[in-house]
């Protein structure tokens, strides 16, 4: 059942330049195939998790492996890594320079060196995924937060690499562009066996989109595991400034203070409903 | 709307690029040639024509923006027309300033009409190409007629940070503002003086991400990127070569003072 690990951590301590200690001894394992949240407060080390995964932090110590390699910081090595590693930063002004929409997904196609009509074939599916399709000759520049998030998204989705790292891909999205980039992410994991690493703050979209969850706290990790065990340390998530899904909690609340006597606990509403169902035809058996 | 939108949503944008100049550069050299006042009127109807009636640009916009050029102009040839000297009688008006007088002579007037009429009509040759051709579109072009790669990265680089940077550079004084960072004049100061200190700081941290983003995606030194569908319109020669060469002709002929 357990999928080989793609990336793993060992001991991992990042240090950015001005001292900020960003990762402080982090061991931790992504599965292949599967969709792992990577949660915390603002400046657990998310953003640096992933950017030590890209290969971009070096490690002060500890190493990072892909596969079995640890990862290889030369220039070629770099590069090989990060056909299969795409990432897109929490930032999308950060990664958006090219003139059009158009122009800037090609880029990443482009340095793959792909034979031009396979370029445009992804670029025009890419902008299909992401629904950017009729913003394509527009400059970067004048578009929402929203659009530029989704044109970042899909210039690395186009390339296709076997890892996708995404930094907060929902945050400052719409939410019905939020969810349904998470369910087209899950879908894609789903169809292509991609794996997929997200950071977030979205403790809501955790039990649905995502197979297992990482809590990090300062530079730490907390919690690794499968996403139904990690809502049953409610403590490590309060520790790490996050909260249960609301579904989690109006259920808690409904058995530990109004005396409901519920048969098991859930985390989305579809969990919620199986829940109420049973107790419902409980009830209808003690009533007869 | 900035000129690069209006670019973006011309009917002419399709055109390929050089097409656009090549249609509205050699007027600018005939109209500075041929120094006459109808040539320049003739090439700026022309341009304007082609701005409003083939770009489908509203003509109040068109208008607008001719207003920004149109201000400098004025001052610029009001001087040329403007004269002084010891002799009122050369004046067509003048007036008396202390021992000498000054005004405007009929030559002076001329020359000043001269030379608004042919930069008017640049000008319009100019807008014609910004008025129809994204800034991106017009770099690709560049390299088609041999401007180093690099260059023309650098060209679009700086179009794509020119936005970035000015839109942080607004947000930075509009929070500044909404301080109170502007009320007085010593707050004004420090308050500018670290709108410039955080936009070189932040210029900096972006051109480092950028870098790094870039290279995420496999960038090795050379900017490779595909242009949006490949088949841009390529107009008749024919027609704008006869365009031109029509043009060529009354310049000839103005320039040799059949008219005027
Ligand atoms: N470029 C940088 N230079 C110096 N320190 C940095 C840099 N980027 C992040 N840090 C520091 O590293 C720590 C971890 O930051 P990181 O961005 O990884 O947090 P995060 O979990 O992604 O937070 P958020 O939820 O706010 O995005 C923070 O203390 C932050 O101040
Ligand atoms: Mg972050």
């Amino acid at each position: 059942m357990a999928s080989p690990d793609i990336l793993r951590t060992e001991a991992l301590r990042c240090v950015w330049p001005d001292g900020t200690v960003a990762l402080d001894g982090v061991d931790l394992s992504i599965r292949a195939g599967e969709v792992t949240a990577l949660l915390g407060g603002n400046g657990a080390g998310k953003s640096s998790l992933l950017l030590s995964f890209n290969g971009i932090l070096k490690p002060r110590s500890g190493r990072v492996l892909f596969g079995e390699e640890p990862l290889d910081y030369s220039a070629k090595g770099l590069k090989a890594l990060r056909q299969k590693v795409g990432i897109v930063f929490q930032n999308p002004d950060a990664q958006l320079f090219a003139s059009s929409v158009y122009e800037d997904i090609s880029f990443g196609l482009c340095n793959l060196g792909l034979p031009e009509p396979e370029t445009r074939r992804r670029i025009d599916a890419a902008m299909e995924l992401v629904g950017v399709a009729e913003l394509a000759r527009k400059p970067v520049h004048p578009l929402s937060f929203g659009q530029k998030k989704r044109v970042a998204l899909a210039g690395v989705l186009a390339m296709e690499p076997s890892v996708l790292l995404l930094d907060e891909p929902t945050a400052g999205l719409d939410p019905q562009g939020a969810d349904g980039i998470m369910r087209f992410i899950r879908e894609l994991q789903r169809s292509s066996g991609m794996t997929v690493v997200v950071a977030t703050h979205d403790i809501e979209m955790v039990p649905l989109f995502c197979d297992r969850a990482c809590v990090m706290d300062r530079g730490q990790v907390l919690f690794e595991g499968e996403v139904t065990s990690m809502f049953e340390h409610r403590d490590l998530l309060r520790q790490a400034g996050l909260r249960l899904p609301r579904i989690a909690h109006l259920l808690e609340i409904l058995s530990t203070k109004d005396g409901f006597d519920l048969p098991g606990t859930a985390m989305t509403i579809s969990g919620a409903r199986k829940i109420l169902k049973l107790m419902k035809e409980e009830q209808e058996i003690n009533g007869k | 709307m900035t000129l690069d939108e209006h670019a973006a949503r011309s009917r002419l944008r399709d055109v390929a690029p050089g097409f656009k100049l090549l249609y509205a550069l050699p007027p600018i050299a005939m109209a500075l040639w041929a120094n006459s006042v109808p040539f320049s009127l003739l090439v700026f109807g022309l341009m304007g024509a082609s701005i409003v009636l083939k770009g489908g640009v509203r003509p109040a916009d068109y208008l607008r923006w001719l207003l920004l050029p149109a201000g400098f102009l004025v001052i610029g040839t009001a001087a040329v027309a403007v004269d002084m000297s010891a002799h009122p009688e050369t004046f067509v008006v003048s007036a008396p300033l202390g021992g000498a007088n000054i005004g405007v002579t009929a030559t002076g007037v001329a020359m000043a009409a001269h030379l608004c009429f042919r930069a008017l009509a640049s000008v319009s040759c100019l807008y014609f190409v910004a008025f129809t051709t994204p800034v991106a579109d017009l770099g690709r072009s560049m390299a088609a007629v041999g401007v180093p790669a690099l260059f023309i990265e650098m060209t679009l680089l700086v179009y794509r940070f020119v936005f970035l940077l000015f839109g942080t550079a607004s947000e930075i004084a509009t929070a500044q503002r909404s301080r109170l960072g502007y009320a007085g004049t010593a707050a004004s100061f420090r308050s500018l003086a670290s709108l410039a200190s955080n936009l070189f700081v932040f210029s900096a941290r972006r051109s480092e991400e950028l870098y790094v983003a870039m290279e995420c995606r496999g960038y090795d030194g050379a900017i490779r990127v595909l242009a949006p569908s490949s088949g841009a319109r390529q107009p008749s020669l024919a027609g704008i070569a006869l365009v031109e060469a029509a043009l060529l002709c009354v310049a000839i002929a103005a320039h040799s003072g059949r008219f005027f």
